[in-house]
C-alpha cells in the first residue's frame, strides 16, 4: 500500500522502542497514529510532543474485550485504522525449557503470539471488507533461527508469528490486504525493562539492549518501505543471512538423507 | 541411541495413529510402553489387545497436574522414562484468521504447542539427569510450510514445535539426551476424529483421513531409525519437500531484497 494513501495506524508496544519507532516514521508521513501500550509511564512520555498527532491508550494486548475497546476509541478519534502494527511483545527468560516455569512459557505464548492473534481478530475482518490496509507483525529472527540461549518460549512464539502472518499474507492478498512480518535482531530498546514492568521475568536483570546499533527510528524507516513494497519478510541485520542460510541447509540435508534411506 | 537400549517409551496421542504405530515398533524392539491419551475407549481397546509391554493412562496433554500423575504411574510400573514421544493433537480448524473464533486458537495452542511443553516440563529435567534418553514430538510438514489458508492456528503451533524441539536439541546435547521433531504429511489417521472431539465442528460426521494410502505403520520404521540416528529432523513425506525450498527461497529473497 502507498504510505500517503494511509489514514490512521494502530500500533501495539507503540510508546517505546521499535514500536515508537515505527509510529513516528509513519506519522512523519502524516498518518494518525495510535499507540496502544501495556506501560502508562511509557505512554504519558511518549505522548509528550506529539500530543495532537497521536493518540495513547492503554492496553494489555492479551485482553480481548480491551482490544475491542481500544478500537472503537481509536477510531472515534482518528478514523478507520488501515495499518495494524502488533508490535508488542517481551523478552525471553533464559532458562533452559527442563526449568522454565510452565507459566513463564504461557505469558510469552500469550503476549508475543496469542497478543498477535488477538489484534488480527481485532482488525481483520474490516480490512478485507475495505478491501485495503496492511497488518505489520513483530516476530524476531529469532522466530527464523533458534540459535539464541534460553528461547525456549521465545522462539516457538516467534516462529508461531511467522507462520500466523505467512497464512495471513495468503488469506489476505485475494483482498487487497498487505501482510509484512517484522524479523528484527537486537535493537536498542527497552526491551528488558519492559518484560519486567509487563509482568514477565529474566534470568539476567542487568541484560539492557540500549546500547545496541541498530536505534528504533531505522527500523520504523525499514518497515514504512517494507509496507509500501508489500514485503512479506522486513529484515533489519543482514548480518544474520548465514544462520538462517544454516538452519534451512540443515533441514534440506536432513531431508535428503532420509529420502536416500 | 539404539532402539533396544530404551527401556520405557512414553507416548501421548498413543491409542491411534502414528502414537499406536510408533508404540507397536518400539514394542517389537523389547522397548515397555506407555500409551497416554484422552480417547479411554480406544486406550481399552488397545490394551484389551496388546501384552505385557503396554500400560494406558488417560490424560489430556493440558492438563499439568495430570502429567505428575501419569508419569508417576507409568514409571511405578516400567521404571524411568527414557522415551518421550510427544505426538498428540489435532487438526487445523479450516478457518480464516479475520474469522477465527479465539478460543480455537486458544484450543490448538493449548494442545498443539503447550502440551508438548508440558511433556518438555514433565521428563525433561529427569532425562538430562540421567544423562541418557530422548525427546521427540510430532510436528508436521505445515511446521516448515504453512502454505494453505485455514492453518492460522495450525502453522502456528506446528512452527512452535520445530522451534521448541530445535531449541531443546541444544540444551540437552551436552548431556547426551537426542532431540528429534516428526514433520509428517498427510496420513491415514484418525486426526478428524480427535480434532472433533474437542469441540471443533469444521468436519462432518463422516469425514475421514483413514483411506489415505499412507499409513502410520509404514511409516513408523523411518520414525525409529530417525530416534536412533538422533536425526533433528524426521520427515517422511518427501513430495513436500519442493514446498519447503520454495519457503527457505522466499525467506532468502528477503535478505537479498533488504
Amino acid at each position: 500500500m502507498k504510505i500517503s494513501d494511509a489514514n490512521h495506524a494502530f500500533i501495539t508496544g507503540g510508546a517505546s522502542g521499535i514500536g515508537l519507532g515505527i509510529a513516528d516514521a509513519l506519522s512523519e508521513r502524516g498518518i494518525a497514529v495510535t499507540i496502544a501500550d501495556i506501560n502508562s509511564d511509557n505512554l504519558d512520555s511518549a505522548l509528550g510532543a506529539r500530543a495532537g498527532r497521536f493518540h495513547a491508550l492503554r492496553l494489555d494486548t492479551r485482553d480481548r474485550d480491551g482490544w475491542a475497546k481500544a478500537r472503537a476509541e481509536a477510531e472515534g478519534r482518528f478514523g478507520p485504522v488501515d495499518i495494524l502494527v502488533n508490535n508488542a511483545g517481551i523478552a525471553p527468560d533464559g532458562l533452559e525449557l527442563a526449568d522454565m516455569p510452565p507459566e513463564s512459557f504461557d505469558r510469552v505464548i500469550a503476549i508475543n503470539l496469542t497478543g498477535v492473534f488477538n489484534g488480527i481478530s481485532a482488525f481483520g475482518q474490516s480490512f478485507r471488507e475495505a478491501g485495503r490496509g496492511h497488518i505489520v507483525n513483530t516476530a524476531s529472527m529469532s522466530g527464523m533461527v533458534m540459535d539464541g540461549p534460553g528461547i525456549g518460549s521465545y522462539g516457538p512464539s516467534k516462529a508461531g508469528v511467522v507462520a500466523i502472518s505467512e497464512v495471513l499474507r495468503m488469506e489476505m492478498e485475494p483482498y487487497g490486504v498487505g501482510v509484512s512480518v517484522l524479523c528484527p535482531s537486537y535493537v536498542a530498546t527497552n526491551l528488558m525493562a519492559n518484560t519486567i514492568s509487563a509482568g514477565g521475568s529474566l534470568r539476567d536483570p542487568s541484560v539492557s539492549l540500549l546500547a545496541a546499533e541498530m536505534k528504533p527510528p531505522e527500523v520504523g524507516e525499514l518497515v514504512v518501505r517494507g509496507i509500501e513494497a508489500n514485503r512479506l519478510y522486513i529484515y533489519t541485520h543482514l548480518a544474520r543471512l548465514e544462520a538462517v542460510e544454516a538452519r534451512f541447509a540443515g533441514i534440506m540435508a536432513d531431508g535428503r538423507a532420509q529420502a536416500e534411506d | 541411541m539404539r532402539i533396544s537400549e530404551f527401556r520405557h517409551a512414553f507416548v501421548t496421542g498413543g491409542a491411534s495413529g502414528f502414537g499406536l504405530a510408533i508404540a507397536n515398533a518400539m514394542a517389537g524392539h523389547g522397548v515397555r510402553v506407555t500409551l497416554a491419551d484422552v480417547d479411554e475407549e480406544a486406550l481399552a481397546a488397545v490394551q484389551a489387545e496388546r501384552g505385557e509391554l503396554f500400560r494406558t493412562s488417560v490424560l489430556d496433554v493440558r492438563d499439568r497436574e495430570g502429567w505428575r500423575e501419569a508419569r508417576a504411574r507409568a514409571e511405578v510400573d516400567f521404571g524411568p522414562v527414557d522415551l518421550l514421544f510427544n505426538n498428540a493433537g489435532i487438526g487445523p480448524d479450516g478457518s480464516e484468521l479475520a474469522d477465527m473464533s479465539p478460543e480455537s486458537f486458544d484450543r490448538m495452542i493449548a494442545i498443539n504447542l503447550t502440551g508438548v511443553l508440558n511433556g518438555v516440563s514433565t521428563f525433561a529435567a529427569s532425562l538430562r539427569d540421567a544423562g541418557r534418553g530422548h525427546i521427540a514430538s510430532t510436528s508436521s510438514m505445515s511446521g516448515m510450510a504453512a502454505d494453505n489458508a485455514g492453518l492460522g492456528s495450525y502453522g502456528p503451533a506446528k512452527f512452535g514445535v520445530v522451534a521448541m524441539m530445535e531449541v531443546l536439541r541444544r540444551e540437552m546435547e551436552p548431556f547426551g539426551v537426542g532431540v528429534s521433531v516428526f514433520c509428517p504429511g498427510t496420513t491415514a489417521t484418525n486426526l478428524i476424529a480427535s480434532t472433533r472431539r474437542f469441540g471443533s465442528d469444521r468436519f462432518p460426521e463422516e469425514a475421514s483421513l483413514l483411506d489415505l494410502p499412507v499409513k502410520p505403520e509404514q511409516l513408523a520404521p523411518a520414525i525409529l531409525r530417525g530416534i536412533e540416528e538422533n536425526r533433528l529432523y524426521i520427515f517422511t513425506h518427501t513430495e513436500r519437500r519442493a514446498a519447503v525450498e520454495e519457503r527457505f527461497a522466499g525467506i532468502m529473497a528477503g535478505f537479498d531484497a533488504a
